[in-house]
């Protein structure tokens, strides 16, 4: 077209055109949607279509303007170009059409348009400069596209980076410290935050940039959505002050220099686990594309925040698995330990064979009553009363008031546990065999009472109304148990006393360790 | 053991530490069998750190870990008096610092007869 236009002037700018003929030519001219002027060979504009008008944004001074149609003008850079610099200028001082040169025509009321000129001077037939014409052509919408599309590369490589930081991220830190890089780069903005539920269903800063400490406590928990809330919508909020939002919460928001703002759902398998926030110091309107761009970062960071949750979880559960092995392995090999040695003091000391496999058989199931209470509660421990009901249920009168048992009920941890369960099955046994508990009229009472801190049991067995009571000879299992096993255990005394009308022991040990302690 | 058999440890103190009450009441009667004096057992290795400070023993049977507490600071007090020892280990056989891996070990459970030739080759070594 410019070609058509330089040919059409040329034609017009003969000697011999007839008046009629320059008519007809501008009226062409004027008729062109391209913006187009001409020059006397001084630079003086000569004519000037309606097109170079609207562009310039004013009609030149015909006559007086020289060279330029257009207010001001500014090259790219943003440096004032003066008109006898420009173009067009040239083109008339060097007798030669200026191509592929852009410059930025300011309007009188102040907007920029960038434009691409095509001034080409004119020659008769003998060669000699009648003047000039110029053809501006607007880029403005080519610029734009321009700038868009170097946006959405920037976007693209926004993404690209993120996508790959988040394949590389080893912890949780790692996914929110590249999203905070994503949205800054990606949604060219300054300021903005990711928060987090916590375990508690508050919703915690865990990422943030350009926000005050007092801000961020003011805000800390405040969230649309609910946790693991399904469906949840972005929020995209052009300017607070528009909003039905109360008053405390703007003069917050405002106080922080915050006008517009977007809250966009961080989801983990549909249900919400956070958002991230961005902020604007004016009003702004958020476009399809800042809206589609700030969905997919969160869709992005909510795979990457779970698949570190999975992970974190997974070792959790190893360690915990591990450690539970290791206990576990520990437990056994202590019970295969506590059984050989069992079996060794009940075949070594007893009478006879069968006594020694009675005696044996009654220790086992004692320690396997203890394992079971224990196992119960996840050998977190084992009730004492419990302990007891189960040790002498078997030697229960049908009316039950051959024992009583009285005392505040106490959780024993496991070793305590193990070992009062034995030296109450030694008791049980010898009382059932020679004591309180192998005549009619005999009873038996346990009492005891915790006291201080560190808590320090005080437990009494006392027999009544059995058989006379005999200084044993020897010292069987069940004395050695409690004498010395048990007395070394428990870091206390236990005391055993033969008294005519009946057995008597009195236990007394500390209740809790100073250090934690494994079974 | 029988108790008309030699009595190697004839004599010799002997201090074991071992939470465990059952398994330090069958190292009592193996080690009392064998002709020992036995000091224990103790279950806490800050009584065992009390007794080895102020007691002096010609041997200890050593449990690794006492109530969640590892028994090595008592291993090197017993090092530091030229007191010969071995451990017994449940779990924790790897748990053992550097300093002390050279020392014989006894694992749970164990032999009577494993015990005894590792006790005599403690005194021998």
């Amino acid at each position: 077209m410019i070609k058509a236009v330089e040919a059409l002037v040329a034609g017009f700018s003969e000697p011999d055109t007839s008046k009629a003929e320059q008519t007809s030519f501008r009226e062409l001219l004027e008729m062109l949607p391209a913006a187009v002027y001409t020059t006397d060979p001084a630079g003086n504009i000569t004519f000037c279509n309606r097109a170079a008008i609207e562009l310039a944004g004013r009609a030149p001074d015909i006559g007086r303007d020289q060279w330029c149609v257009t207010f001001r003008l500014f090259r790219p850079d943003g440096t004032r170009l003066p008109h006898d610099q420009c173009p067009m200028a040239i083109a008339l001082r060097e007798k030669r059409p200026v191509r592929d040169v852009e410059i930025m025509a300011e309007r009188p009321d102040g907007q920029l348009v960038p434009v691409m000129p095509f001034p080409t001077p004119l020659f008769d037939r003998s060669g000699v400069m009648v003047g000039a014409v110029n053809v501006l052509v607007d880029i403005s919408k080519l610029k734009a596209a321009e700038r868009a599309e170097a946006r959405r590369a920037d976007e693209q490589a926004a993404l690209y980076q993120f996508t790959d930081r988040l394949y590389r991220a080893t912890s949780m830190r790692d996914a929110v410290d590249a999203a905070m890089d994503a949205i800054a780069s990606a949604l060219l903005v300054e300021r903005a935050s990711i928060l987090l539920f916590d375990e508690g269903g508050v919703a915690r800063f865990v990422g943030w940039r350009g926000l005050s400490e007092s801000y961020r406590a003011a805000v800390e928990g405040h969230c649309p959505w609910k946790p693991g809330e399904r469906n949840a919508q972005p929020i995209f909020v052009t300017d607070i002050d528009l909003t039905d939002e109360a008053e405390t919460i703007k003069r917050v928001v405002r106080g922080e220099g915050i006008r517009g703002l977007a809250f966009i759902p961080l989801t983990a398998n549909g249900g919400v686990i956070g958002k991230f926030m961005t902020y604007y110091e004016t009003a702004h309107i958020f476009s399809d594309d800042e809206r589609a761009l700030a969905v997919t970062l969160a869709r992005q960071l909510g795979f990457a925040l779970e698949r570190q949750r999975i992970e974190t979880d997974r070792k959790r559960a190893e360690a915990q698995r591990d450690l539970l092995v290791a206990e576990l392995s520990h437990r056994v090999k202590n019970t295969l330990a506590t059984v050989i040695s069992i079996a060794r003091q009940s075949f070594a000391k007893g009478p006879s064979l069968e006594h020694a496999l009675k005696s044996f058989d009654g220790r086992l199931r004692a320690l396997a009553h203890t394992h079971n209470r224990l196992a119960e509660s996840n050998w977190e421990g084992a009730s004492l009363h419990r302990l007891l009901a189960n040790e002498l249920a078997p030697y229960r009168a049908t009316d039950g008031n051959n024992i009583e048992i009285n005392g505040p009920d106490i959780r024993l941890d496991p070793r305590r546990a193990v070992v009062l369960g034995m030296a109450f099955h030694e008791l049980a046994t010898n009382a059932a065999k020679y004591g309180a508990l192998s005549s009619k009229n005999g009873c038996l009472a346990i009492d005891w009472r915790v006291e201080g801190e560190p808590r320090e049991l005080h437990l009494d067995w006392i027999e009544r109304g059995g058989p006379a009571v005999q200084r044993p000879q020897r010292s069987g299992f069940g004395r050695l148990l409690l004498e010395r096993a048990l007395r070394a255990d428990l870091q206390g005394h236990v005391e055993l006393k033969f008294a005519p009308g009946g057995l008597q022991c009195s236990i007394t040990g500390a209740l809790d360790d100073r250090s934690s302690n494994r079974v | 053991m029988q108790s008309n058999s030699v009595q190697p440890l004839g004599h010799k103190r002997v201090l074991i530490v071992e939470d465990e009450f059952l398994l330090g009441f069958s190292l009592l009667e193996d080690l009392t069998e064998a002709g020992a004096d036995v000091i224990g057992p103790v279950s806490t290795v800050e009584e065992a750190l009390r007794i080895v400070a102020s007691e002096s023993f010609d041997l200890a049977v050593l449990d690794i870990n006492v109530r969640g507490e590892m028994s090595f600071p008592v291993a090197d007090e017993l090092l530091a008096r030229n007191v010969p020892l071995i451990f017994l280990t449940g779990y924790d056989a790897d748990a053992i610092p550097d300093r002390l891996q050279r020392l014989p070990r006894l694992g749970k459970p164990y032999h009577p007869k494993e015990l005894a030739s590792a006790l005599m080759e403690a005194v021998q070594s």
